[in-house]
């Protein structure tokens, strides 16, 4: 029997992520309870939130409508603002959950991420402060999070101008956007101001976030404020390029990029129970369990409480089973970008990789060495296409080109061409490592993407990896009980590729000047929102973190760290970590010794939550858990 | 044979602790603020030797706290560092046998023994408690891997007299809490071997061998020796001892039996010959156990000296690459001028010139390179 999850009592934003696009300003509040009141207050305040949060029952979308046995008329319309509670550890303690409750939670959850710094490779001391929870009374209970759905504000927007919204257009007139954004901001603003006054109500403060805006030097922070704002990054029909829908050049969109500049989220797993049987088939692709050649779902276990997982055990939750049944563990990573420093460790080595990819590009064109250098350290090019799909620029040229084609062809309605787009589609997941690149020559094999998620590389079953037979069936059995849900938001500006116009132009040794639009250390504080959902924080994220991305023997390559997100363990004297970047399949290029910036990506603090299910909210709000 | 595999030593010794104070002995090795003083404090021989064995260096990072402040000073040694054939080495205090609970029997069997209880001889019947095994005392868990040319006694001994030589301060500490290490000291180097040999145990088990790397390294060059697993082999030798033989004996039996009638039982040439069998199997099955014990043969550039060498060049080799990248492009020496010049000053045969001291992976080989290097 296929396993139907009640979405109605699970949050939303767990089984599918909220887009980016469509609820593309988000919200976090950080809550502290008074201890010196009583928790009735507190459960108050969650009774009136209670009705209000939102759950992973299915939206009206351009992706569910096409589900086909789901009935339209069941799907409903998604709220103006989106609503979800996560408890710490503290905070369900000062929320009168029960100790025998609390003591059934995992160690890695009731120590909280402060306690787990040594194993993250985490610097507690360069953290926000609202992150550290110095004193007592800054201790981190509650994290309420707000999206905002930006299409009934464009569709205001549109109407405000007197205009018609031209079809289900991705871009949209400036003034329209900005409008809409403006009331986007309104819209949640109204939401936060309400809660807040309402947990204010119930002895619960809101804890002060550092300012936002540039702060070079480190002064006393002027203007804290109420919530990190997040914010998916905008883009002109420009940036999209070749893939953009017609239009305007300067008309603009929310996408799903990073501030590197790389499309963010292409890969996430799929689990049993995720997505309707009908969807799932075409879901699991590249995307669930590899095992005999073929992909099936994870099992729901690992990524929801309450459900079997990979071991085929219940994973590790408190009593009453209705307490943690559909509730799951959210992992929460301040992560700030360093978008200059990323940038000029790639500017400092582009001669020297120019040099070395001598007559395989030809072209002399710096735009495009840079573009495959970087594509080289994620694994994947700005736009998300693989290297394992496209491994020069010339061939990443050509994919988008016959994406483009095919992206025409269904645009017409044709039901076959859009089961072409489908299939074309899911070159951007099904890839396998050990059959189609098990050296690296196209995407290295420490790369952001093959770290995150190894996928059928290092299968132990494989013995001899010259076995191109035994390489072809490999399965990601060592992958498996490793796989995170992710559901990051960028927050901060992004980066003003232009402010670097003044710069100094420097010649390099090839003769060739430095593009003059080199970022420039402004003082902005951006990067990404990390949240990831699992059930084994320490099985899931942390060994992710850890071995995968602050290490590198699991690939081979000895204490070299992601060149992305890694983070080296604190050495005296401090050592370099690289990117071995191995030359193309039959060529006789020794390979490429890449530097990447030393700390790309920094951790400006972060938290373990609890994500209950509603029935646990409910429980809580009402003081009813009872353990026994 | 047992204890040595691929040209590893696995040497494994279990050596009683003492249990009372002898003089204090056990005591002496805790130093006090001035380097001088002795620290006497209460606590068990087991404890005491623990806290020496988890002061010494296992990593060769600086301990952050206390050395890398002290300028100038080298970090304090991995004892077993001043030996170029150590592989691994483990010291354990073991005081406990594991205890899994009490044991469950067969619910069936168990109940006919409950019939029979008044009639069965003590040992078969039921108890209200399982015995809990205990160790006398606590003992010392010696393992060490090392490189052995034969696994003879003789290599022993002089690999544990190598070692005395490397790490003599430490060993006596450790012994000092043993049963039967001598308080002499000029008979110490002798107790520390008769001590560590007479208590030596069988192992089957190497905790340093390269079986996999080998694997990988003769790929590179096939005419390196190949390393074969025994397992599919061993495996069809048990399966015919035990299956094969004795089906094939009933099997001729049965035949002779139906060819000429069952007088052929009486035979005395066929009685005669079946004994000779009888008498041949154990002979049979002692050969099969002595190749299954025979040890691998050593693979080439898996003894220590070779591991060292290969750490060496691979971060000489990638220091070398990254000089080359870096080169300028105009009239720059070749990669190949450049690999000369790493042949030359790495010498990658010679494993008595440059390679990397034992021990010490972290501080030699992975220092930051320096950007602006000279060109070979």
């Amino acid at each position: 029997m296929t396993l139907t999850l009640d979405r109605d009592d699970i949050q939303g934003n767990v089984l599918l992520p909220y887009s980016r696009t469509r609820f593309p300003i988000g919200r976090l509040l950080l809550l502290h309870q008074d201890r010196s009141r009583s928790s009735d207050g507190a459960c108050r305040f969650l009774q009136d939130l209670l009705p209000e949060i939102t759950s992973a029952q299915l939206f009206e979308s351009k992706r569910t409508r096409r589900w086909a046995p789901i009935p339209t008329g069941a799907l409903r319309e998604a709220t103006p603002v989106l609503v979800n509670v996560a408890f710490t550890a503290g905070g369900l303690a000062a929320f009168s959950v029960p100790e025998a409750t609390l003591n059934g939670m995992p160690p890695e959850f009731l120590e909280g991420m402060k306690k787990r710094a040594v194993t993250l490779h985490d610097t507690v001391e360069a953290w926000d402060p609202i992150w550290q929870e110095k004193g007592e009374a800054d201790r981190i209970d509650l994290a309420i999070l707000l999206r905002v759905n930006f299409e009934p504000c464009l569709k205001q927007a549109y109407e405000q101008a007197g205009q018609e919204q031209r079809g289900t257009k991705d871009h949209h007139p400036p003034a329209i956007f900005l409008a809409a954004r403006k009331e986007a901001l309104r819209r949640l603003d109204e939401q936060a101001d309400r809660w807040i006054a309402s947990a204010g109500a119930g002895d619960l403060r809101v804890l002060p976030w550092p300012g936002q805006g540039s702060k070079p030097s480190a002064e006393a922070d002027p203007d804290p404020t109420q919530w990190l704002e997040t914010e998916s990054l905008v883009r002109t029909r420009r940036d999209d390029g070749i893939l953009a829908s017609s239009g305007d050049d300067d008309d603009l969109r929310y996408g799903e990029y990073e501030h590197f500049g790389f499309f963010d989220g292409s890969a996430d797993p799929v689990f049993e129970g995720q997505f309707p049987p009908e969807a799932q088939a075409e879901a699991v692709i590249g995307q669930g369990r590899l095992e005999g050649g073929a992909w099936q779902p994870l099992a729901t276990g690992e990524f929801l409480l309450g459900y079997g997982d990979e071991a085929q055990e219940m994973p590790a939750a408190a009593l009453p089973f209705s307490f943690s049944r559909n509730g799951t563990f959210l992992v929460m990573r301040q992560l700030q970008q360093n978008v200059a420093d990323f940038e000029e460790a790639i500017s400092r080595q582009l001669p020297a990789f120019a040099t070395w990819l001598g007559a395989e590009d030809p072209t002399g064109d710096s735009k495009a060495v840079r573009q495959l250098l970087r594509a080289k350290l994620v694994g994947r090019w700005e736009d998300g296409t693989p290297l394992g799909v496209a491994s020069s620029h010339g061939e990443w040229l050509a994919f988008q080109a016959e994406y483009r084609r095919r992206l025409d062809a269904a645009a017409s309605g044709d039901e076959a061409a859009q089961k072409e787009l489908d299939r074309f589609k899911r070159q951007f997941t099904d890839l396998r490592y050990e059959a189609d690149d098990h050296e690296g020559g196209r995407c290295p094999l420490t790369a952001h993407i093959r770290r995150c998620n190894p996928r059928d590389s290092g299968d132990p079953r494989l013995l001899d990896p010259s076995d191109a037979a035994a390489r072809a069936a490999a399965g990601s059995i060592l992958v498996n009980r490793r796989r995170i849900l992710r559901r990051g938001m960028t927050y901060g500006p992004p980066q003003d590729h232009r402010s670097g116009e003044n710069a100094v132009r420097q010649p390099d040794q090839t003769g060739n000047a430095e593009p003059p639009n080199r970022p420039v250390n402004d003082g902005q504080k951006r990067g990404l929102l990390f949240m990831a959902l699992c059930t084994g924080i320490a099985r899931q994220f942390e060994f992710m973190q850890q071995q995968w991305l602050n290490y590198g023997a699991d690939f081979g390559a000895g204490n070299d760290v992601c060149p992305i997100s890694g983070v080296m363990a604190p050495q005296e004297p401090p050592l370099d970590s690289k990117l071995m970047i191995a030359a193309p399949p039959n060529s006789d290029r020794p390979p490429f010794v890449m530097r990447p910036a030393p700390s790309p990506v920094d951790c400006r603090g972060g938290a373990y939550f609890f994500l209950p299910s509603l029935t646990a909210l409910r429980l809580i709000a009402q003081g009813l858990v009872d353990p026994l | 044979m047992p204890s040595f595999d691929g040209g590893h030593y696995q040497l494994t010794a279990l050596i009683p602790l003492r249990q009372e104070r002898e003089n204090g002995a056990s005591w002496d090795w805790k130093r006090g603020p001035s380097s001088e003083q002795t620290v006497q404090r209460p606590g068990s021989v087991a404890d005491s030797l623990r806290e020496l064995l988890s002061s010494f260096r296992s990593v060769d990072v600086p301990d952050l706290e206390t050395e890398s402040a002290a300028e100038g000073r080298v970090a304090r040694a991995i004892p077993f560092s001043g030996n170029d054939r150590t592989h691994f080495a483990r010291l354990v205090v073991v005081e406990h046998l594991a205890y899994n609970g009490r044991q469950n029997g067969d619910t069936l069997i168990d109940m006919f023994r409950g019939f029979a209880q008044p009639w069965l001889p003590a040992a078969l019947r039921l108890k209200m408690t399982d015995e809990v095994d205990h160790l006398p005392r606590p003992y010392l868990l010696i393992l060490i891997d090392f490189d052995s040319p034969d696994g003879s006694r003789e290599s022993v001994e002089k690999y544990l007299l190598d070692l005395w030589g490397s790490m003599q301060q430490e060993w006596a500490a450790i012994l000092k809490h043993c049963h039967g290490f001598t308080q002499a000291e000029e008979r110490q180097a002798a107790s520390y071997m008769d001590l560590i040999l007479h208590h030596e145990i069988e192992s089957s088990f190497s905790y340093a061998i390269y079986p996999w790397g080998a694997e990988r390294a003769r790929r590179w060059q096939p005419t390196l020796g190949k390393f074969r697993s025994r397992r599919s082999a061993n495996r069809s030798g048990l399966l015919f001892g035990y299956i094969g033989i004795p089906l094939l004996e009933l099997l001729v039996a049965m035949l002779l039996i139906a060819l000429l009638g069952r007088t052929i039982l009486f035979n005395p040439w066929f009685i005669g010959l079946s004994l000779f069998a009888l008498a041949l199997k154990p002979l049979v099955w002692h050969q099969f156990l002595r190749r299954a014990n025979e040890p691998w043969p050593a693979l080439e550039g898996t003894d220590l000296r070779s591991v060292l060498k290969a750490l060496f060049l691979q971060n000489s080799l990638l220091h070398m690459l990254e000089t080359w990248q870096q080169r300028s492009v105009a009239g720059s020496p070749s990669l190949l001028s450049h690999f000369r010049h790493f042949l030359d000053v790495t010498r990658p045969h010679d494993l008595q010139g440059p390679t990397l001291k034992a021990g010490s992976v972290h501080h030699r080989l992975r220092r930051r390179p320096n950007r602006n290097s000279s060109q070979p």
